[in-house]
Formats: C-alpha cells, structure tokens, sequence
C-alpha cells in the first residue's frame, strides 16, 4: 500500500473510533446536531422550494432566472471555497502537530501534502453539499425531473470541490513560501478588508438593479445585465451550473461534457498542487517554522492602558483579568479575524440597509426586518461566545497554579471573564443594532426599546458561557475546539440558542406587534414598552446571576 | 550547519560526527540550539547553510531513506487521541513497511518490553504522559533504526520504566544503533553517554568524552558542574 493509502487507513480507524466514542459518550450532543441539521436542511428547502414555485410563474423567464440564480449561488460559493480552503489548508499543513510527526517518518512530503489536501476536500465538500442538495432537491421537486438527476449532480458537486480546494491549498503553500511570516498578519487583514470590499461592492452593484416597488421587463434586464459576470465560460461555477441545468432538461449529453470540463479542470488544479507541493512543501514547512519569535508591540500595551482606564469602575484583581484577555484576543489571529469578518459582513449589510430599500417598506416590513437583525447579531454573537469564551476557563487549566495560589478571590477571575465578554460584545451589537434603527429611521421609543433587549441579550450570553464554561471545565485539553465539542459546550450552544430565541420571539416579537399598532393605539405602545423594558432588564438580570452563580459555586470549590 | 530564525542566529556552524554505536548526550542551556538541531537532523526543518547526513543519506535530497534509518521520540510525544496504542504501533510499522507477520511479532514485543498490555487496546486520548512516552518509545524501536534521536528520555517516566529504558538504550548501542540524545537530566548523560556536545546560544562549546570535558575545564566535579563552567565560561 502507498504512503498516502496507509496514512488514509489510519485517518478512517480513528474516524471509526471518534464516532463510536461520540455514540457512547454525547447521546445529547448527537440528538442535538442531528435535530438542528435537519431543522436547517428542511429550511433551506422550504425557501428555494417557494423561490422556485414563484419563478416558475413567469414561464417565459424561469430559465433565465434560474440560470442567473444557479450561477450566482455557485460563484459565491468557489469564491467562499477557495478562501476557505486556503485557512484550512495553512492549519492543516503548517500549524498540525501531526504533520510535525509525519515528517519524521519515511513519508513522502507529496503523501503528506495530498493527505492533508484530500482532508480538506472532505471537509469543504460536506459542508457544501449540506448547503447545495437541498436547494437541488428543491429544484428537482419543482421541476420534476428524471431520477438521474439527483445522483448526477451530487457526483458533479463532489468533483466540482476539488477545484476550489486546489486553488486554496496552491495560493496556502505559495503564500507560506513566498511571503515572509512578518507580513502574515497584514496579508490576513488585507485578506479580510478585501473580502469585506467585495461584500460592500457587491451589494451596491446589485442593489442598483433592484426594482423601487414594482418588477417589470426592464428590470430583468438591468438584473441580467448586473450579473452578467457570473456567465464568464472560464468560471467552474458557471460549467456546474450548465450542468445541473442541463441533467433537469434530460440532455445528458450536454450535462455530460460540462461534467467532463469539471472533471479534467479538477484533476489539472490537483495536479498543479502536488506539484507544487513536491517542489515547495518541504521549503514552506521549514519557513513557516523559522520565524523569529513574536515580540508583544507598543502599541498594544498603551491598547492594554486604555482597556485598563476603561474598566476604572471595576476593582483592580478583576481589571488584571480584563486586560489580560484583552491582550490574548487582539495577539490572537483567529479570534479578531473571525469577529471582524462575522460582525464586518453584518455591518456592512445593515450599513447598506437603504441601498436595498428597505427603508421605505411599510412599518410592519421594516420592524420584521428589524428583528430578524436583531436576532442575526445575537446568533452571530452566541457562536462567538460559544467558541472562544465558553473554554476560557478550561484553557487555563495548565496554569492554575498561577491563579490558585494568586491572593485574589477565584470568583474575580469569574467577574473578570464576564466583564470582558459583556462589555466586549455590548459594544459591537448595540452599534449594529442602533445603525439598523437609524437605517430604518424608526422612532427614538424603537431605539431605546433594542438597546435594552440587547443589552439583556449579551449580559444573558456572556454569564452562559461564563458560567457553563465554569461549570463544565476541561482541564486537561489545550484544544478549544475540542473543549467546545464537549458536553459542556453543546449544552452552552443549546441554552444559548434558547435564550436568543426566547428573548426575541417571546419579548422581541410582541412589542414589535404593538409597533405596528401604535398609529390605532398609542396608549397601549406604550404599556407594552414599558412591559417590555421592565421585562427584557428583569430576565437579562435574572438569567445572568443564575448562571454566574452556578460557575461560581462549582469554580470555588474546584480542586486542579 | 547553521540555521537562522529570521535575523538570529539558532544554530551556527555546528559540525558533529557521530559514528555508530555511539551515545552522544547533546546538552545547553533554554533556547541554546538543541531543539533546532534535532529538527534538522530529523528533516523537520532545513538548515540556512550546511548538510546533514544520516546513515549514509542526506536528509534533504534523500529524506525518505534517511528517515527509514532513523526514529525520533520527542520530548512532547505525538499520538492520535482516538488510536489505541496498539493500534498505532500497527500503522508505524505499516509505514516502515514491516511484512505484516514481522510487524504482529514486532507490536507484541514492544508491547511487552515496555509494559503497555495493560492499556494498550484503550484510546490514546486517556492516556497520562508516560504512558504516551512509553508508546512512543516503543514506536521508535519497532522497525529497528540505525539512529534514535531522542529528547528528553526520561520525562515523564516512572523509576521503574526510566531503569528499563536506559538499560534498551545501552543494549541498542552496543548492538551498533547511534543514539543522539538531548537532556537537561546531566545525570542520565552521565550514566550513559560515550560523547558530550555542549551547545550554547548556537555554537558548540564543548565537545568530548567526559573526562575530557573535565580536564579542558579543569573541574574535577560531576557533569553538572563541568557543564556550568563551561556555560558560564568561554569556549572548551
């Protein structure tokens, strides 16, 4: 058997052992995922099922239509892929103990390589075939298509990711070999503000060719014309969605050759990765791991200065943690990269709120939209405080007996991890959402309203993870995604879930109703904001001691 | 060999010549240049300037023959969290190519020698760090290498598996295996090593048997205090 074989044999058997433990050890865990999964798939499906019935109403222009959606979606997607692919691949290749290990054994750096490449194919490929079949399905439902169809086009998004990934892994290693470390982090940046631009480019762009309030011929024209991009004969995406759409008009020879087009461009961009990567790995890995040591800047201690006058009101013991964990997430690239890109792309789509019109919807459109921001800000900000905040405490874990035997309360290290994280994500979402009403130009009662339901929101998510994180450590593991994969972890996402979807469905939602009543009945508003104020502070203040009280309890009586 | 971390220097000019059967102890202060070199030694990274051979390959232009001829333990041993031990003493010795009756024979041994069969069928991830020492250990062993490099051989090791693997390694080298070895443990050196390279801030300091490091440093004392007179010192 090839190197590549065997090391693939014995990535299959700890697959195999990895599952069996889960099937053992997190009933809860697997119930949750599988639940949510297909809460999500039959989501997906419902809305590009209805999107497909309502196209398929203007007969003359449902193939266009569907071409131009098929097209756009698909684009998105390789451009999503390819950046993606690059991240995964640079954690795989450059930053894995295993490929620290692999190295010293008799193994081709090519096996290593096409090892680590083929892992991220499987990785990126699950995740688009999760998001792409049940908008296939929902196409072929709605179209009636032959059976062949739907095993045809799973084949053709399983090669079809192997393009992306190519790229991705060759712009990872040519990067790593060609640019020196020092300049990492501001490629990172430049990377993130480029694919920011290109949200805000892109939405302007398209928002020019949505209609004011009705949609007619030359509407679809100027939308056509906005999107030609799409329909370049050199993007893969284009030759996937021909293919697709020719496999649902039964020419199977056409879907054929586009399927063979994807096919060849696959192997070519494999090809040209392993070369590269028999030529360059080696070179890349060494570079990658002879940098100078990081030195912590000036900058970032007058930073550390200004958090710690911030905090004036908090005592000292608790601002030492503050700054502390301040300190670790602006030196931590994925943490700042990955609250900027989530929050960015937010910003900018609320900031954009008026190029898409929908300030001059109706006050019932707009407060739905309003809400469905809020609770989009929150979502994005449970997966931040569900990744990063709830292993915190785990993470210090190797060092407690600096924390153990430091004259300080173990409670403060508690407050100090609360403060950090409601002050932190208080700051982000209250701007988004105060940017959101003011797009929307809602009156200043709608204003205060938000600002308070968020402000119980992040006191609620950050004492969750705070306390859960407290309740439920892992000491032993250094890895926050496997401490995030725990039990406590999955609890953290399941009670963060439900206290978003209870604040905005059960306090937002209702004083939105009375919103949109306020013109037949002013009086009654304005008891509901009061109800809602009052409400919103109590469970925010309630839910926060709850669970800070629980980490407490546990976090004093811990023995390390 | 000389290898630099963007402008600093980690290692500088550093010519050894191990020969076989040999123990070389390779010893320095934090941050000296021992890591850095194992790393280049067992192919992980490649040197500024200069060649490494090992056995009679080079590590770069014939790292895959060169790293069938050597095994490596590191002072952090790597094992998959959800491979039992045994099961990764199979997949070693698939990539060192053992005929699958010689790889049987070979697991079972190792697996006695170092004392594994009391965990060796549960998952990698429960195990402490001995406990993984002592896989790795005996991973290192399975395909009977011509050259261990081993950091740190005792870390983490109880007396008992710590007597037991100084007594393999005086074995293997009598039976013709070079072992190059990094420690701050002076004693283990003592105990065993036929060489001493002392490396400091990048450059080797010293380099001879024992007595000899004790005569060129005139102190008469143990390894200890030879090593921080030379570390302290200038140059022996």
């Amino acid at each position: 058997m090839s190197d590549l074989g065997i090391i693939l044999g014995v990535r299959a058997r700890t697959l195999a052992n990895a599952i069996a433990a889960i099937r053992r050890e997190s009933r809860l865990k697997m119930a949750f995922i599988t639940v949510f999964a297909l809460a999500f798939w039959v989501a997906l499906f419902w809305g590009f099922r209805e999107a497909f019935v309502f196209i398929s109403k203007v007969p003359a222009f449902e193939n266009l239509l569907v071409g131009i959606v098929f097209s756009l979606f698909f684009l998105s997607l390789l451009v999503m892929l390819v950046f993606s692919n690059a991240v995964l691949v640079y954690g795989s290749l450059y930053r894995s103990n295993e490929v620290d290990f692999l190295l010293t054994l008799p193994v081709r750096e090519e096996a290593i390589f096409m090892y680590k490449y083929l892992e991220t194919v499987l990785y990126s490929s699950w995740a688009f075939i999760y998001m792409a079949v049940p908008i296939i399905v929902a196409f072929g439902y709605n179209r009636g298509v032959p059976w062949y169809f739907y095993p045809a086009a799973l084949v053709m998004f399983v090669i079809f990711v192997a393009i992306p990934a190519g790229i991705g892994s060759l712009v990872s290693v040519l990067v790593v070999t060609f640019v020196p470390r020092s300049r990492f982090k501001l490629l990172a940046a430049l990377a993130v503000a480029a694919l920011l631009f290109t949200v805000i480019a892109g939405i302007k762009y398209v928002a020019g060719a949505a209609p004011r309030y009705s949609f007619g011929y030359s509407d679809l024209a100027r939308l056509t014309g906005k999107v030609s991009f799409t329909q370049n004969a050199f993007l893969p995406s284009l030759w996937l969605s021909k293919g697709v759409l020719s496999l649902a008009r039964s020419e199977p020879k056409r879907a054929l050759f586009y399927l063979t087009v994807i096919l060849s461009n696959s192997l070519f961009v494999t090809s040209i990765a392993q070369a590269a990567s028999r030529r360059l790995f080696w070179r890349s890995f060494s570079r990658s791991h002879s940098a100078d040591a990081a030195r912590a800047g000036r900058g970032r201690q007058v930073l550390a200065r200004l958090v710690d006058a911030a905090f004036f009101f908090l005592p000292r013991e608790i601002r030492l943690f503050v700054v502390k964990d301040v300190k670790t997430f602006v030196r931590d690239t994925t943490q700042w990269s990955q609250v900027l890109i989530f929050f960015g792309v937010l910003a900018i789509y609320i900031s954009n709120i008026r190029s898409l019109r929908y300030d001059l919807r109706v006050d019932e459109a707009k407060s739905a939209i309003s809400l469905l921001n809020l609770a989009a800000t929150c979502l994005v900000l449970s997966t931040f405080t569900g990744r990063f905040i709830f292993p915190l405490l785990s993470l210090e874990g190797k060092k407690f007996w600096v924390l153990g035997l430091a004259p300080i309360e173990r409670k403060q290290i508690l407050y100090g991890k609360f403060y950090f994280t409601f002050f932190g994500s208080l700051a982000i979402s209250e701007a988004l959402i105060l940017l959101s009403d003011w797009m929307l130009e809602f009156p200043a009662s709608m204003w205060l309203g938000h600002a308070v339901l968020v402000l119980a929101i992040c006191a609620g998510l950050a004492a969750i993870a705070v306390g859960l994180g407290a309740r439920y450590p892992n000491l032993k593991e250094d890895n926050p995604a496997k401490i995030v994969a725990g039990f406590g972890g999955t609890l953290n996402l399941i009670v963060s879930m439900l206290y978003i979807a209870a604040m905005v469905v059960l306090i937002g939602l209702p004083y939105h109703l009375a919103f949109a009543r306020r013109a037949t009945d002013v009086f009654f508003y304005y008891k509901a904001l009061a109800g809602y104020l009052g409400l919103s502070t109590l469970i925010g203040a309630s839910t926060s001691v709850f669970f800070l009280n629980l980490g407490r309890m546990q976090f004093e009586k811990m023995e390390f | 060999m000389t290898k630099y971390f963007g402008r600093k220097c980690a290692v500088r000019d550093l010519s050894l010549d191990i020969e076989a059967g040999e123990i070389f102890a390779f010893l320095g202060p934090n941050g000296a240049g021992k890591t850095t070199t194992i790393k280049m030694i067992t192919g992980l990274l490649r040197p500024t300037a200069g060649s490494i051979w090992v056995s009679e390959y080079n590590i770069a232009s014939q790292g895959v023959l060169a790293k069938e001829t050597i095994s490596y333990v590191p002072d952090q041993p790597y094992l998959y969290d959800k491979l039992s031990g045994r099961e990764f003493l199979r997949f070693i010795a698939d990539l060192y190519r053992l005929e699958p009756d010689i790889a049987e024979f070979k697991v079972a041994q190792m697996v006695e020698v170092f004392e594994l069969e009391e965990f060796a069928d549960q998952l990698a991830e429960s195990y402490s760090h001995g406990m993984k020492q002592r896989v790795v250990m005996a991973s290192a062993l399975l395909h009977d290498p011509r050259v261990l490099v081993i950091d740190e051989p005792m870390v983490g090791l109880d007396p008992k598996s710590a007597r037991a693997v100084t007594n393999m390694l005086r074995d293997k080298a009598r039976g013709g295996m070079t072992i190059f070895m990094s420690t701050h443990t002076l004693s283990v050196a003592e105990d065993l090593a036929d060489r001493v390279g002392i490396i400091d801030r990048g450059d080797l300091v010293a380099l001879g048997s024992i007595g000899q490091l004790q005569q060129r440093s005139r102190v008469e004392g143990r390894l200890e205090d030879v090593f921080l007179a030379i570390t302290e010192g200038a140059s022996v």
